[in-house]
């Protein structure tokens, strides 16, 4: 018996030793600027015309750079970046880019000229492409390099939200020509940019590396490189970030976790508004929903403050008609309806539906979509209607969505700071089919169009709230609530701050360890 | 030997083309288009039939079967629909950590089920028997998400004895065992318990036998007796249980490479579902069923070096 002991006490500690022997070579030094920035989902490619997701889209942002990008480190506002200044034709049609000099792409591609960004927006454009973002340019008419360092782009009609879309996001990123004929479809995966980081490697579901680009135009970033862990737990980011295993948790959502994040010392939490509110769409083809009084009905049956309040404890805010807070447009007086739903059923009786009728919610296999359809469910069942919901996995609710059956959808519209791109795309006719206006609204085409080609700043605000206001009498959709982008970083990050499109750019990012 | 093991590569080609039709037919019955899912809510109809063309989604099924497995053929597997690469070159960036994680997991269960198991047998209805048997019963319920988290919690966030995520791959083989040692565990406590409780059956089948009374006649230690006459017969079914949790645990490493953010076959599997990434999932599909036959090949090769009889 002795013996066994004896043999037991060896094990552990032999076992001991193992442990802090590994434990030792976990923590060796590093000697460079590394920043570990968690991610939930992995890149999938890197192609700006077919950019999507936000971890696609937050690599992007420090890789790829568009012709002007939006100073989120400051006010927000639109500042020069590929382009050095830029002049408007007197007609408000043409737009005349003149490109800084001397500007290298990554691994010797040569420098940045006019051509690449006529062949990048062209490329968008071009149906072969098949970009998603085809219908971002659809106003353009011609892209001409006019000489090595200038490009004029000639709209079909003036357009003051155009240099939105040429900002650094999705399609507005320039690419190599020369790159992109050489690799093809590889480029997605070996991406060539003008930006402050280089791409160096992607481990697939691991982690992809990226480099300081030393002949950045801005200058050199104060990082050496940045990883981006692919961490998809958010309880197991929480434990990294604590041990010091990853510097930034981007993209966190958890409510536990924050409100646990929130309260370690050494851990700074970030909130941002986000250019991004989740509607109920009520599709106006389905009978009952083509009466206003019903939309309206519905409006009033659900509690979205109880949802925000208690079910997302708070952490999310209100939407305000589809534009968010983080929109200059945005008419914060315009409330949602209250939650009434005696109302509701007064409302429902008037429209002549006494006894309700049936109405399925569709949604999506993604927390929280999946959840927050089954509290708007509950609450329309209690003001009478026969409710069912119908959760979908992404692909399957992409062709539900693209069919246009759904009585009502719960769907996510986000965009750049132009109040015209989540309106358009939401809910003016032409977006659908394709697109999300599955309700079908044609109310307020004009404004929106008038809205569009007005360069009068005065005049452009007053037509964003007649807009919001028509949508606060028709209610064609129900915005749910608005997302908030949060995000978690140690104690040694500085000028760390994530922005409205649900991204980060690190480039201003600096390390103290 | 020869004939037996051919025997058991055409089961393994049949098993593997078995496993590849079912998942082929299922990914295409399920709604969903990959490239809808592709190009998004604002895809025209044209460019998603332009993309369907490109993609070769246009064609029968039938059609598409034939010349994927005769490609397959010559190993070519496709390129992956999302990120233009190889598909076959996707699946073995993460092959090595699956396997290496799997590996572990069949040995930690082993080192903590045979010897629990013996334990449990040899003190049969006393008090260690029970202890035993209840911590084995909690092991198998004991949801392999739930566990991962609570041994993150105790021995990377409390004590700091481990690294909380990744394989370490890039820190040599050090970095990649003590990368392992977590995953390993919460994968192999569940399983073990298994082991376990099969060990313990198999060894009170074994003790009973008359040739075991012998050996304790004859005078022999009780601890000879257990390991090498009582062990060795147990041994068989032991190894069953070992070769078809094989299975299970490459099902259960989805779960423990999300909790311990491992690269992996897992998360790829699922997201190339998702995605609707057909040529992904197909490779994915083949190589988890080549590996899940090919082990329980190696389990029968095993099965006749323990017992002879297997042999003849």
């Amino acid at each position: 018996m002795t013996h066994c002991r004896s043999t037991v006490w060896t094990i552990t500690l032999a076992v001991a030793c193992l442990v802090s022997v590994l434990a030792g070579v976990a923590s060796a030094p590093a000697q460079e600027k590394v920043l570990r920035v968690r991610i939930g989902a992995d890149m999938t490619g890197l192609d700006p015309a077919k950019l999507f997701n936000i971890e696609n889209q937050t690599i992007s942002n420090h890789i790829y750079n568009g012709l002007v990008r939006y100073e989120y480190e400051k006010s927000g506002g639109i500042v020069p970046d590929l382009a050095e200044k830029w002049d408007l034709s007197p007609d408000g049609k043409t737009y005349t880019f003149h490109l800084r000099k001397g500007v290298k792409w990554h691994k010797g591609h040569g420098e940045l000229s006019a051509d690449d960004v006529k062949f990048s927006y062209e490329r968008v454009l071009d149906p072969a492409t098949a970009s998603r973002y085809k219908g971002e340019f659809k106003l353009v008419e011609t892209i001409e390099a006019v000489d090595p360092h200038t490009v004029r782009i000639r709209l079909k009609s003036k357009y003051p939200g155009f240099l939105n879309k040429v900002a650094g996001y999705n399609q507005g990123f320039v690419v190599s020509r020369k790159a992109m004929e050489k690799l093809g479809d590889q480029y997605a995966t070996n991406p060539i940019g003008t930006g402050p980081f280089v791409f160096d490697s992607w481990s697939p579901k691991n982690q992809v590396i990226l480099v300081a680009n030393k002949e950045y135009f801005q200058g050199a970033p104060k990082l050496d490189r940045i990883v981006f862990r692919l961490i998809q737990e958010e309880t197991t980011a929480e434990i990294a970030l604590q041990r010091g295993e990853i510097d930034v948790f981007y993209a966190l959502q958890n409510a536990e976790v924050i409100g646990r994040l929130a309260k370690v010392p050494g851990i700074t939490v970030h909130r941002r508004t986000a250019n991004h509110t989740i509607n109920m769409v009520l599709n106006a083809t389905y009978e009952p929903l083509g009466k206003p009084l019903v939309r309206r009905a519905i409006a009033h049956a659900v509690n979205l403050k109880a949802m925000r309040d208690v079910f997302f404890q708070g952490l999310k805010g209100q939407p305000n008609w589809v534009l968010t807070s983080s929109f200059e447009e945005s008419a914060k007086d315009l409330t949602e309806w209250p939650y009434d739903p005696e109302k509701a059923k007064a409302l429902l009786r008037e429209a002549g539906y006494p006894s309700g009728f049936k109405l399925t919610v569709t949604s999506l296999t993604l927390q929280p979509y999946d959840k927050i359809a089954v509290l708007l469910a509950d609450d329309l069942r209690k003001a009478g209607l026969d409710t069912s919901v119908q959760i979908l996995e992404r692909a399957a609710y992409l062709a539900a969505r693209g069919a246009g059956t759904p009585h009502v959808v719960i769907t996510a519209v986000t965009g750049p700071a132009d109040p015209d791109q989540p309106l358009w795309n939401l809910l003016h006719s032409s977006s659908f089919p394709p697109g999300l206006n599955t309700a079908r609204y044609k109310g307020i085409d004009e404004l929106l169009e008038a809205a569009q080609i007005e360069l009068d700043r005065t005049k452009r605000l007053a037509l964003y709230r007649q807009i919001q206001q028509k949508l606060r009498e028709d209610v064609p959709v129900v915005p749910l609530y608005n997302d908030m982008l949060f995000a978690a970083s140690r104690a040694g990050v500085k000028n760390f701050a994530p922005d409205p499109q649900f991204t980060m750019n690190a480039y201003t990012v600096t390390l103290e360890k | 030997m020869k004939r037996f093991l051919l025997q058991r590569l055409s089961f393994l080609v049949l098993s593997v083309l078995g496993a590849f039709t079912i998942a082929f037919l299922v990914m295409r019955l399920i709604p969903g288009d990959p490239a809808q899912v592709i190009l998004g809510d604002y895809a025209t109809k044209e460019s998603i039939a332009r993309l369907r063309q490109t993609l070769g989604l246009e064609r029968p099924v039938w059609m598409q079967y034939v010349s994927f497995v005769g490609r397959a053929l010559q190993g070519n597997f496709g390129q992956s629909l999302v990120t233009q690469r190889p598909a076959f070159h996707e699946v073995f960036a993460v092959f090595t950590p699956t396997m290496q994680l799997a590996a572990a997991g069949a040995v930690v269960s082993m080192l903590l089920g045979i010897p629990a198991g013996i334990l449990a047998a040899t003190r049969r209805n006393r008090p260690l028997d029970y202890i035993t048997m209840t911590l084995a019963l909690g092991g198998m319920s004991m949801p392999v998400f739930w566990l991962g988290l609570l041994l993150l919690l105790f021995f990377s966030f409390t004590l700091g004895w481990t690294p909380t995520i990744g394989a370490g791959a890039e820190g040599g083989w050090l970095s990649t065992l003590h990368h392992l040692l977590l995953p390993a565990l919460a994968l192999g406590l569940s399983l073990g318990a298994m082991v376990t409780r099969m060990t313990r059956s198999a060894m009170l089948e074994v003790i009973r036998q008359d040739y075991i009374r012998t050996a304790r006649a004859k005078g022999l230690r009780e601890t000879l007796i257990i390991a090498k006459h009582a062990l060795r017969n147990a041994a068989l079914p032991i190894l069953t249980i070992v070769g078809i949790n094989f299975g299970i645990q490459l099902g259960g490493t989805i779960l423990v490479e999300t909790v311990f953010a491992r690269p992996g076959m897992g998360s790829l599997l699922i997201s190339s579902i998702y995605q609707r990434d057909y040529p992904q999932v197909q490779a994915l599909v083949v190589v988890f069923a080549t590996s899940i036959v090919l082990v329980n090949v190696l389990v029968d090769v095993l099965y006749a070096a323990f017992d002879p009889r297997v042999r003849a």
